[in-house]
């Protein structure tokens, strides 16, 4: 072997070794993903937290390629942290590795259970399982551990065989109870933050339903 | 009756003490709009800290209905003190400075006299709250503007805009009612004790004693239930998600039952004593 196969068989394996390898499932569904320029939607929430007692709210959901979801409303609103990120394009921001656990059944569907594994520290979530349902090209569940803000369960629900994105989206996610003065800033009002970080956490969840989606393609 | 209803109230509206009872009221209010301008926020955000783990807020919660639910929030303690003090001024005023002698020597009856006060007192409270009411509500909604407000009873409820108001209304009137009975109670205290300085030491004791024994659990519930300290919170209900209306309007008849019952003594004692 000369010293210019020798060099050239390196640089190959070296390209190998540090490309960005995309499980070809997934890669389907980024692609088709990919092709959305941007979307809009109302969107309907309702929180489910045991000590959260909130109307459900509206807001106007917007999306162009390459920009953060927009989300305006007139009332308070509260946007779970996880779960509006339909394209799943935060997943795909930082480079990443995944992998492949086969088949599982899902929801009555036969999925491909696929991990998403960042391979730098820029990235905000640790391991990333993804429900793929190969069939219809879509994700029927995701499950993201981020770094900071704990675990998201995201549960999707289509309309029809062929919507690209999700009508009903069920986010859920641990919460620390808190600690209730009888008197909002009253005599009583002393808040014991080192109590609350102390209360046991609790599952909440908030369900996202999207109304009169409007969808954008790349032509 | 009209007449010396309109006599006490023309005292009552003659005096510098009701003027600096209208200013106390404005004071305890621009208190309360500049600590929430200041700390409202801050406090805000370690209500909500652990929910921000998984959420993002859109819109303010420090806004104008927010600060009324502070100002009703006097109605714990600032706000009766402030009454009761005042309120007990007109018959303990009378006392020493003997005027009730020389209205005595009137042709006028000494039930009429002390019934006359006591509507003075309720004509009187009802006129502080409504403008304590009305001057928060507009200064509120000038100042912070509306938006959705976050109580926190027995958990985190949150109320749209208009569903706020009606609700900071209902309990505004609510909480007039416990106002109106610790006026009829400061009177009554000022008819048994007749000294100023007593007299509010007294009526003093008697707000810091209820609000105490508020919070104490008898281990009974009719005393749980219908003990006058148990009453006096009864606008508070208002902000549970589900309005419990059929038990706001038993404690709603039962205090006004003990407000008569206060102003009844207070009218007898007044009618057996004699004038010194």
């Amino acid at each position: 072997m000369s010293w210019k196969h020798f060099i050239w068989g390196i640089l190959m394996l070296g390209s190998g070794l540090f490309a960005q390898e995309m499980d070809p499932s997934l890669l389907r569904i980024k692609e088709r993903m990919d092709s959305i320029a941007g979307f809009q939607a109302q969107v309907r929430m309702e929180v489910d937290i045991s000590f959260v007692n909130m109307p459900v709210k509206y807001a106007e959901v917007s999306y162009q390629k390459g920009q953060a979801i927009s989300i305006t409303s007139e009332d308070f609103v509260m946007i779970p942290k996880r779960g509006l990120d339909l394209t799943l394009s935060e997943l795909y921001k930082y480079p990443f590795m995944t992998l492949n656990l086969g088949k599982v059944p899902y929801a009555g569907r036969e999925c491909e259970m696929i991990k998403v594994i960042p391979t730098t520290e820029k990235s905000d979530y640790s391991i990333a399982t993804l429900w793929v349902d190969t069939a219809a090209l879509r994700i029927l569940k995701s499950q993201i551990s981020t770094k900071k803000n704990g675990v998201f369960d995201i549960v999707y629900q289509y309309e029809g065989s062929q919507q690209e994105l999700p009508s009903v989206i069920r986010v859920e996610f641990e919460v620390a109870g808190v600690k209730i003065p009888l008197r909002f800033l009253g005599k009583d009002t002393q808040v014991d933050r080192q109590g609350m970080k102390k209360n046991p956490r609790e599952k909440g969840a908030i369900t996202l339903q999207l109304e009169e989606v409007q969808v954008d393609h790349i032509r | 009756m009209k007449d010396l209803l309109f006599t006490e109230l023309f005292k009552i509206f003659r005096q510098r003490k009701t003027f600096y009872a209208i200013a106390a009221v404005f004071v305890l209010e621009a208190f309360i709009m500049v600590s929430a301008y200041y700390q409202g926020r801050e406090i805000l955000e370690v209500l909500l800290e652990n929910l921000q783990e998984s959420f993002e807020f859109r819109g303010d919660l420090l806004n104008g209905n927010l600060i009324v639910y502070l100002v009703l929030n006097s109605f714990w303690f600032h706000v009766p003190l402030i009454l009761m003090i005042v309120v007990s001024g007109f018959l303990t005023s009378e006392y020493k400075d003997r005027t009730v002698e020389a209205i005595l020597l009137q042709p006028v009856s000494k039930l009429r006299f002390i019934i006359s006060k006591y509507l003075a007192a309720l004509v009187f409270t009802l006129f502080i709250l409504a403008v304590l009411i009305a001057s928060t509500f507009l200064l509120s909604y000038a100042l912070f503007g509306k938006g959705d407000l976050v109580v926190f009873l027995e958990g985190l409820s949150f109320f749209e805009s208009e569903e706020a108001l009606r609700r900071l209304v209902l309990a505004f009137l609510t909480g007039s009612l416990t106002m109106v009975f610790y006026a009829a109670v400061s009177l009554t205290l000022a008819v048994l004790l007749q000294e100023a300085t007593v007299t509010w030491i007294v009526a003093a004791l008697f707000l810091i004693g209820t609000t105490l024994l508020l919070r104490l659990d008898f281990h009974s519930d009719l005393l749980n239930m219908y003990f006058f300290p148990k009453l006096t919170d009864t606008w508070q209900y208002m902000f549970y998600p589900e309005i419990p209306t059929e038990m706001i309007l038993k404690k709603i008849t039962v205090l006004v039952a003990y407000t008569l019952l206060f102003a009844v003594i207070g009218v007898w004692v007044f009618q057996k004593r004699d004038i010194k």
